[in-house]
This record gives structure tokens, C-alpha cells and sequence, in this order.
């Protein structure tokens, strides 16, 4: 059967689906939302030292590294501190989707670059229309965040008070 | 490497400075001249590329659920208008007879009609100046000036100008789908290569701008869609049941014309009204017609439109009187239907744009921040 509809299968997607599945974000979704969110969602090329966001934009989106390095960049007191390369499969800026709140650091693109954009409204839209997804995707966003302020209370921690 | 990044982080400062010093307004406003300008030039062209674009869009919803279960997008665009053609063939096999007979029976009897329509009309007024003879120089005057425009519709109906308009409503029939095909199967790559043309730094007010339009304007055209259609098959069957003459063509005029607000479902009604006054020559047939019009208007407000467009979405009174008048004298009728959505749909995109005025950190001020939080 699925052979005879082979015809009408879009094959060219399935990389970008796996690279998807492989995001900590989008864990345990079906492909069927996946496929739907690869359609749904913006797609930019960026060329190799082109700034995405700057440290301090307001931030309303979600953006998923599909191709290329995007290297987080924080301005100190000391000079520009990087503090992750991120490969594709890693997403950045996903505190955008919970509130519209200033970028704490920049994402510069280290090489040629194709990123996937999630606006906060389109995700505002799914809450409201798919509950399934929606708290799904919440749910990996908690633990994500959870995770944060595992290694902020560590470093709070180890690090010497004033 | 670290200088180059300053330099360009206050080159984009600068850009964005500069974009903060041209009000909205004047981009705006020079975009309305714009758009004008073009409307007056190329109206013919405007619609069918406005049509096309506005069914694109309605369509796009089908072809985007195709795609995210697995299937080829171009395949699901063939599938589709396939599917299409063969829904229209159905409907013109099952409602084509009775409509061709309704329209046939129409301009064979509209010289009849209009004779009826004045002996009705001169009855009733001899009927009433025996009652009221001080009424004889106002009615003889409200007679003439109904009659007038019955005549001269029976006058100017010569097949010269019908032939013309079938014509060009036939090319429209034709490159309506053919943009349609086109804009449905090449989105993508159309909105790829617009996203490549957007300088990165915006980026995320573009992809804002589009989303935030994208949801509102979408649920406004596919619930103006849906309404339109239950209005007409609604009033199909009131007209079918109360016994009217042309049930079908009345009730898709009455959808096509319920897209224009309060003006739309009026001309409707009040065509109905003039068809059932002919056809029974009384006036509670004509109440009748009233009584249905406005138990479907209420319908409408009251249970339609709250599920299918939703009560944000509408067009501020003044603005739709204006619009109404402008695209009539710009287009002609069928450019005022095509008009009112689209000018809806403006507005929402306008408020989008004063929003972010209002709040211009939203996405572009750099310079005002003053606190960082995780």
C-alpha cells in the first residue's frame, strides 16, 4: 500500500523531520506534528557572521539551528564571552515563548546558517487550539528550564559571596 | 573579529535610529497613495490577483494539512483542484438545470416584469389616490421615479454589453484558478526567497508581523467564507419553502452580497422582496420576505457570526462606508465585495502596526533598555 503511494510522499523532508524529532523541545511528538510545524514555521538562511538577535532585543521568538553553528555571545565587563556554539538539532532564545522579556545574551552565526523561527503567537495559537502539542512542548520547556536553574543554583553555590 | 561585531552592532543602532525618526504614518500614508495610484491604473488586474491571492490563502489551510501528513505539496495542490473540478462539475449536474432555467426564465420574462411591475405599481396608486386624493401629486412623482429605473434596466440590457461582461468573467474564471494553482504549489519558495530578502536584525519583526497577520486575517477569511455560505444555503431554503420564484440565484446572491456589511443583506433582501411582489403581487408576500431576511440576519449576528468570524474582527462603520464608496467608483460592485475583506483585513494589519508603535521595544529599540533578566 505504501508502496503504490509512493508517488505522492514527500521523501526531501525526512532529514529535517529526524533533525526535528532530535530536539529536546519537540521530544515525543508524533511526525505528524512535526511535519506540521516544519510547514507552519519560518525558515531563514543566515550568512556566516550575520547577528540574529542582539543582547537586550525584546525577544518574541523561538528560533531551532537546522544547518550552520550559531555562537551565543554575552558583552561583560571584560570583553565578549562566549558561552555556547550551538549545532543543528539545539534551539536558543526560548524564554520568548513564556514572556516577551529582553535577550540576556547575543546569537551571532558562526558559518552559514539555516534556522527554523517559532513567533510567540504561533504558539500562543497552538496552546489555545492544541492542548495535546501545546503541553507537550511546555513540558520539555519546563525541564529545560528546570535544568537552568539546576547549574545557576550550583554556580550560586560554588561561586565565593561577596 | 570582536571589533568587526561592534561595528556592526552600531551600524544596525544606527538603522534602527533612523527607522524610529520616520513617523508610521507618512509610510503608511504614502503606501495608501501607492496602492491607490495602482488601483486606478490596473483595476481589472488588482481583482483578479486580489481574488486570486484571497482563495489562495482560504485554500492554503487544506494544502498545509496535506503536506504535514507526508504528501507532496504539488501533489496536493493537483489532487485538490482535481477534487474541485469535480465538485464543481456536481454542483453545475445537479443545480445547473434549475439555475439555467431560473436565469433563461428571468430575461425571457423581464420586459413582462416590468410591464407587471408598473401595472402593479399604477393599481395601486389609483387605488390609493381614490382614497386619499391629496395624495396624487406625491405619489404620481414616487411612481415615476420607481418606474424609471425598471425601464432603463429593461433598456440598457442589450446583449452586446452581456456578451463583454460573460467575457470578461470568463478570463476572470480562467486565471483566477491559474494564479490560484501557482500561488497555492510555489508559497514556499515565494515566502523562502522573501525571508532571504529580510535583512536579519529584522527578522523577528517581520516573522512577527506575518504571524500575528497570519492568524488573524486567515480565521477572518475562512469565517467570512463559512458565514457566506450558511447565509446563502439558508436563505435558498427560506426562499425554496416560502415558494419564491429563483431560489438558487437569490440565495447565492444573498451569500455573495452578505460579505458587505448592513449594505449587502439589504440589496438581498430587497431584491427578494421585488421578486416576490412580482410573483404574487401582494404585500405580505413582501412582509414575508422581510420577516425571513431579518430572522436571517438576526441568525447571522447572533449565532453565525459569533462562531464563524468572530466579534474582534470588523470593519469600523465609517471605514466601511468609505470603502464601499471608493472601491464602487474604483471597481464596480464585484470590486466592492472583494474590497470590504480585504480593507478588514488592512485595518487588522494597521492595528498590528500602531500596537508596535505604541510599544516600539517590541522587537527594534535597543537603546531603551535599562534592565536584563534571564
Amino acid at each position: 500500500m505504501r508502496r503504490f503511494f509512493k508517488w505522492a510522499v514527500d521523501d526531501k523532508k525526512e532529514n529535517e523531520i529526524a533533525l526535528l524529532k532530535s530536539v529536546p523541545l519537540f521530544n515525543s511528538l508524533d511526525k505528524t506534528v512535526l511535519r506540521k510545524l516544519l510547514t507552519d514555521l519560518f525558515k531563514k538562511d543566515y550568512a556566516a557572521g550575520d547577528i540574529v538577535f542582539s543582547e537586550g532585543d525584546m525577544g518574541k521568538a523561538l528560533y531551532v539551528v537546522m544547518d550552520g553553528l550559531v555562537k551565543i555571545v554575552k558583552n561583560t565587563p571584560e570583553g565578549d564571552k562566549t558561552l555556547a556554539v550551538l549545532k543543528p538539532g539545539s534551539y536558543f532564545g526560548e524564554l520568548a515563548l513564556i514572556k516577551e522579556s529582553p535577550r540576556f545574551a547575543s546569537a551571532v552565526t558562526e558559518e552559514k546558517t539555516k534556522l527554523l523561527i517559532m513567533y510567540k503567537s504561533y504558539f500562543d495559537n497552538l496552546i489555545r487550539g492544541d492542548s495535546a502539542i501545546s503541553s507537550r512542548i511546555l513540558l520539555n520547556l519546563v525541564e529545560s528550564l528546570s535544568s537552568y536553574i539546576c547549574v545557576n543554583q550550583d554556580i550560586d553555590m560554588g561561586a565565593p559571596r561577596e | 573579529m570582536k571589533n568587526q561585531e561592534r561595528l556592526n552592532r552600531e551600524l544596525i543602532h544606527e538603522i534602527k535610529k533612523v527607522h524610529h525618526q520616520i513617523p508610521r504614518w507618512i509610510i503608511l500614508t504614502m503606501l495608501l497613495i501607492l496602492l491607490l495610484f495602482f488601483a486606478f491604473h490596473a483595476t481589472s488586474i488588482l481583482i483578479i490577483l486580489l481574488l486570486s491571492g484571497v482563495v489562495a490563502y482560504i485554500l492554503s489551510t487544506i494544502i498545509n494539512k496535506a503536506e504535514s501528513v507526508g504528501m507532496k505539496r504539488t501533489v496536493a495542490v493537483v489532487l485538490l483542484f482535481i477534487l474541485w473540478a469535480g465538485m464543481i462539475t456536481g454542483a453545475e449536474m445537479l443545480l445547473s438545470p434549475y439555475l439555467q432555467e431560473e436565469i433563461k426564465n428571468f430575461y425571457s420574462r423581464l420586459p413582462e416584469i416590468s410591464q407587471q411591475v408598473e401595472q402593479i405599481l399604477t393599481q395601486r396608486s389609483q387605488d390609493s389616490v381614490s382614497a386619499y386624493p391629496v395624495t396624487e401629486d406625491v405619489i404620481r412623482k414616487i411612481l415615476s421615479d420607481l418606474i424609471k429605473p425598471v425601464l432603463f434596466i429593461n433598456k440598457t440590457l442589450n446583449f452586446s454589453e452581456i456578451f463583454s461582461q460573460a467575457a470578461s468573467f470568463f478570463l476572470g474564471l480562467i486565471i483566477v484558478p491559474f494564479f490560484v494553482f501557482f500561488l497555492l504549489k510555489d508559497w514556499p519558495k515565494m515566502l523562502n526567497s522573501i525571508m532571504a530578502a529580510v535583512p536579519s536584525e529584522y527578522v523577528e519583526t517581520t516573522v512577527s508581523l506575518v504571524s500575528e497577520m497570519n492568524i488573524l486575517v486567515g480565521k477572518y477569511l475562512r469565517g467570512l467564507t463559512l458565514d457566506c455560505a450558511l447565509v446563502g444555503i439558508i436563505a435558498t431554503c427560506g426562499l425554496w419553502l416560502s415558494g419564491v420564484n429563483y431560489p438558487i440565484s437569490l440565495g447565492m446572491l444573498t451569500a455573495a452580497a452578505n460579505v458587505v456589511p448592513y449594505l449587502g443583506p439589504l440589496l438581498a433582501g430587497s431584491a427578494a422582496c421585488l421578486i416576490a411582489f412580482i410573483q404574487f403581487g401582494s404585500i405580505s408576500a413582501v412582509v414575508n420576505i422581510i420577516l425571513l431576511y431579518s430572522a436571517i440576519r438576526l441568525m447571522d449576528d447572533l449565532i453565525i457570526q459569533p462562531h464563524t468570524v468572530g466579534k474582534a474582527v470588523k470593519l469600523h462603520p465609517m471605514l466601511l462606508v468609505l470603502t464601499i464608496v471608493i472601491s464602487h467608483k474604483l471597481f464596480g460592485i464585484f470590486g466592492m465585495v472583494i474590497a470590504v475583506p480585504f480593507v478588514t483585513a488592512l485595518q487588522k494589519v494597521a492595528v498590528i502596526i500602531m500596537e508596535r508603535g505604541e510599544h516600539p521595544d517590541a522587537g527594534l529599540a535597543v537603546s531603551r533598555i535599562s534592565h536584563i533578566s534571564l
